[in-house]
């Protein structure tokens, strides 16, 4: 009885690419070959609790695909808390792609009436920058409308730029649990312990969920570079990391079931211990905060 | 309980460019291309080496930085990206990228400058200061080479300054390169001014077939030089007298419109300034070749003159008379603060050699370049200065531009001038660029903030061209002072000192190397100083 997230888009759009990058897993190659990914083994991509991420090529399988998905349709749109629908921006066939979107919604709303839609114009590399607002805002003008009466929420992205990350932090973000309560407390704990910035970050795909910060800083793409760095020592598996220099320390730790958090210290002089001291006693009243909503309910945004 | 670092901790080494210091540097590297960088080395992490799936396409690769390379008062062009570290460039070509940038409008005074010497001096001094600026351009060659456990391999002079004297060091090598081309734009528009003004007079002379006489001295006959500053001592002012009957009327309303000082220098505002607020001037860098048919063509005009007007040399040495000066004289620092600057590649040289083929023949090649240049501004010196018309005038009419010599109808040198004039107007959005990018960056951490900055900075710049041309149009007094200064950073101190403090630091510094050094150093200060006081 686990809640899943759907990422579904025709074959060839990005998804496996997508999941690879953003929960750090290795691309597993075979399924590529075979032409559709058929992901019959539940993954074990859990993320935000409870969440599984589940692929599946929606539209443009032959016959064989075709069918199976019919039939297991219930089964696939049952409990779904997210659907995340990937369009490949170059492809030639709109038509279809909206036919087969629609015919996904109908399931939704059939199985699983109160999932959150986001569409992702994906691929967007590929199209001249200067064309690329309008080509977007094309599309998510037709999305919103044949996504009547469900809701969507349009992104373009592409894995080549900082647009995927933000994306997907979005989503995220959408789906955390009193996430104002969340950002309030941190910005208690970074003023109590005097640190110049403070991240949450989830604890799968380390997307940001909820940061604090003192002062205006100067990298816009740190988010997502402290995300790609963490990734990699997270595929040789890790706990717990501390970096410092003359001008800074920072603090990478497991805080609370579902997030990582990271805090930065502009003055050195004060001992580790010290700071991860606080970290642990906050780490305690955090972890009270996602337990008042219990493990069911931090999935649920009403 | 906590552990600090994961069982297989190595030490992570993190790159300078990532980590951000205190006093908050320029980085040399753009947080777009720092981001790029990270998500490339992660997902490459994320796929067996065989798979293409996740290998960066060219199109999202941040394109090569545009490198240019300037000699304030010769050229500037763009230097061609080499992908493999070295460049391909033969030495015949290294040679003339070289001597084809530091060529240009310095030329025009160097006969002046040989006058304000003295002949004699004259010549000893372009030889001396040519060997002096060339020992220092080896000076800053080698630079880079004597930096420790650094990798400087594509670090330009001013990256050298930095890593010895700190923020003081960069600040101070971004104020000599801007008043080096702040300095030339300057010269740029005085030149343009006069250039224009002198083409315009020509083409309406001709067009109405006006047959004119400048109430001027100068010499009767076909080959006519002419000395303009005399007249300005004369009662009746510097007007022209008609020949033909023709519209009086209309040839001073031309006259009040067309004034060398007063209009014309206005009139270039409304070509140039539009031209200056281009974010890219990639397209006039085509142009370079225009400053070689130029200098080539006034070799050309020179040697023609001189053989039409002959030899006028006598020689006193140190006393004066009404036609000829004395061969050494008191003002001979005027001729070495133009020199400074006319023998002037030692902000970009590393980037020129940088391309060469054959690396270890970068001294050989700069060292022929340097002749090079040497014996083209001393043949057009010498020539000039020698073949001046002394009895009728005196070698005291040289102008600070020789070319103001000759008259307006003289076919030969509107040609020079329309050669001349075309080519500065494609240098001078060139030298603005530079002058932008290296101001704006530094200030305001981009080139290209906004249409007002870029737009307040240019409006200064040509305010003070203008300015310029109209109250103080002495091409020879704004390269000497602007020469003099400039050098004094990059020609005579930053380079000695580096080499002392280098040397100092390898435990190698000798009392010959110091004192020498030190000379060089006192030299440059007495070239700055002596221009102020003669």
């Amino acid at each position: 009885f686990t809640s899943q997230v759907l990422l579904m888009g025709k074959s060839g759009s990005g998804k496996t690419s997508m999941r690879s990058i953003i929960f750090a897993n290795y691309i597993a190659r075979d399924t590529r070959r075979l032409g559709a990914t058929i992901d019959v083994e539940h993954s074990h991509v859990r993320f935000l609790g409870n969440l599984v991420l589940n692929l599946w090529d929606c539209g443009g399988q032959d016959t064989f695909m075709e069918n199976y998905f019919t039939s297991q349709r219930d089964n696939i749109f049952r409990n779904v808390e997210v659907l995340i629908y990937v369009f490949d921006v170059e492809s030639r066939e709109l038509e279809k792609d909206m036919h087969y979107y629609q015919s996904c919604l109908e399931a939704i709303l059939q199985n699983s009436p109160d999932a959150k839609i986001f569409c992702l114009v994906h691929k967007m590399d590929l199209v001249q920058e200067d064309q690329r607002d309008l080509i977007f805002k094309e599309r998510e003008e037709d999305l919103k409308r044949l996504s009547r009466p469900l809701e969507c929420v349009c992104f373009r992205t592409s894995i080549w730029d900082e647009t995927l990350y933000k994306a997907w932090s979005s989503i995220v973000y959408q789906l955390i649990p009193n996430v104002q309560q969340l950002e309030m407390n941190l910005r208690n704990f970074a003023q109590i312990i005097e640190a110049d910035e403070v991240l949450l970050f989830e604890r799968a795909t380390f997307l940001v969920i909820s940061h604090y910060q003192c002062k205006e800083q100067r990298d816009v793409h740190r988010f997502e570079k402290i995300s790609n760095i963490i990734k990699q020592f997270k595929l040789t598996s890790f706990q717990s990391m501390e970096v410092r220099n003359s001008n800074f320390a920072a603090f990478i730790d497991i805080f609370t079931s579902n997030t990582y958090v990271m805090v930065v210290m502009s003055d050195p002089s004060i001992p580790s211990a010290a700071t991860l001291i606080n970290i642990r006693n906050a780490r305690k009243h955090f972890e009270k905060l996602e337990r008042v909503d219990g493990p069911k309910h931090s999935l649920l945004m009403r | 309980f906590l552990t600090l670092f994961s069982p297989s901790f190595r030490p992570f080494h993190v790159e300078p460019t990532n980590i951000v210091s205190v006093n908050d540097d320029t980085q040399r590297v753009t947080d777009e291309a720092s981001a790029m960088n990270k998500r490339i080395h992660y997902y490459s992490r994320l796929t067996s080496p065989a798979d293409r799936a996740l290998i960066a396409p060219d199109h999202v690769l941040p394109a090569p930085d545009e490198i240019y390379v300037y000699s304030p008062l010769g050229t500037a062009f763009k230097v061609d990206n080499c992908t493999d570290g070295y460049g391909k460039n033969s030495s015949i070509v290294t040679i003339f990228m070289i001597w084809n940038t530091m060529m240009g409008t310095s030329i025009l005074s160097i006969p002046w400058g040989i006058k304000q010497a003295g002949f004699t001096s004259g010549i000893i001094l372009i030889l001396l200061m040519g060997i002096l600026t060339l020992y220092c351009c080896y000076r800053v060659v080698k630079s880079r080479k004597m930096i420790p456990l650094i990798d400087t391999s594509n670090w330009e002079f001013p990256d050298v300054c930095k890593y010895y004297f700190g923020s003081f060091g960069q600040w101070s090598s971004l104020l000599f390169s801007m008043v080096s081309l702040v300095g030339a734009m300057v010269v740029y528009w005085v030149l343009m001014s006069n250039f224009l003004f002198n083409t315009g007079k020509f083409i309406y002379n001709f067009v109405h077939d006006i047959n004119v006489t400048d109430i001027v001295p100068g010499t009767n006959g076909s080959n006519k030089v002419i000395c303009p500053s005399a007249a300005s001592s004369h009662p009746p002012q510097n007007r022209s007298v008609m020949f033909s009957s023709g519209n009086n009327t209309g040839f001073e309303l031309f006259e009040e419109w067309w004034n060398k000082s007063q209009t014309v220098p206005f009139y270039l505002i409304a070509v140039l300034l539009p031209l200056l607020n281009l974010k890219s001037p990639s397209f006039f860098a085509k142009f370079n070749v225009l400053g070689t048919v130029s200098v080539v063509y006034l070799v050309f005009l020179v040697t023609v003159k001189a053989a039409h007007l002959g030899i006028h040399l006598e020689y006193n040495w140190f006393t004066e008379n009404d036609f000829f000066v004395p061969e050494f004289r008191i003002l001979f620092p005027q001729l070495t603060g133009v020199l400074t600057l006319a023998f002037f590649i030692h902000n970009c040289v590393i980037t020129l050699l940088q391309n060469n083929r054959n690396q270890e023949n970068n001294v050989r090649d700069l060292s022929i370049a340097y002749f090079l240049v040497g014996l083209t501004y001393l043949y057009v010196g010498v020539i000039i200065f020698a073949s001046f018309p002394s009895p009728p005038l005196s070698k005291e009419c040289i102008e600070q531009n020789f070319l103001d010599n000759f008259p307006s109808d003289d076919i030969m040198s509107f040609v020079a001038r329309i050669f001349l004039l075309f080519q500065m107007m494609t240098v001078y959005p060139l030298l603005g660029y530079l002058a932008r990018v290296q101001l704006l960056r530094q200030f305001f951490g981009n080139a290209y903030p906004s249409i007002f900055h870029v737009l307040v900075l240019n409006v200064a710049i040509v305010g003070a061209g203008v300015a310029m041309a109209k109250f103080y149009p002495n091409i020879g007094g704004i390269i000497r002072y602007s020469g003099a200064t400039c050098g004094l950073a990059f020609v005579f101190v930053y380079p000695s000192l580096i080499y002392m403090i280098s040397l100092h630091r390898a435990g190698q510094l000798t009392w010959p190397a110091l004192i020498i050094h030190i000379f060089i150093i006192l030299l440059g200060l007495a070239n700055l100083i002596a221009q102020f006081l003669l």
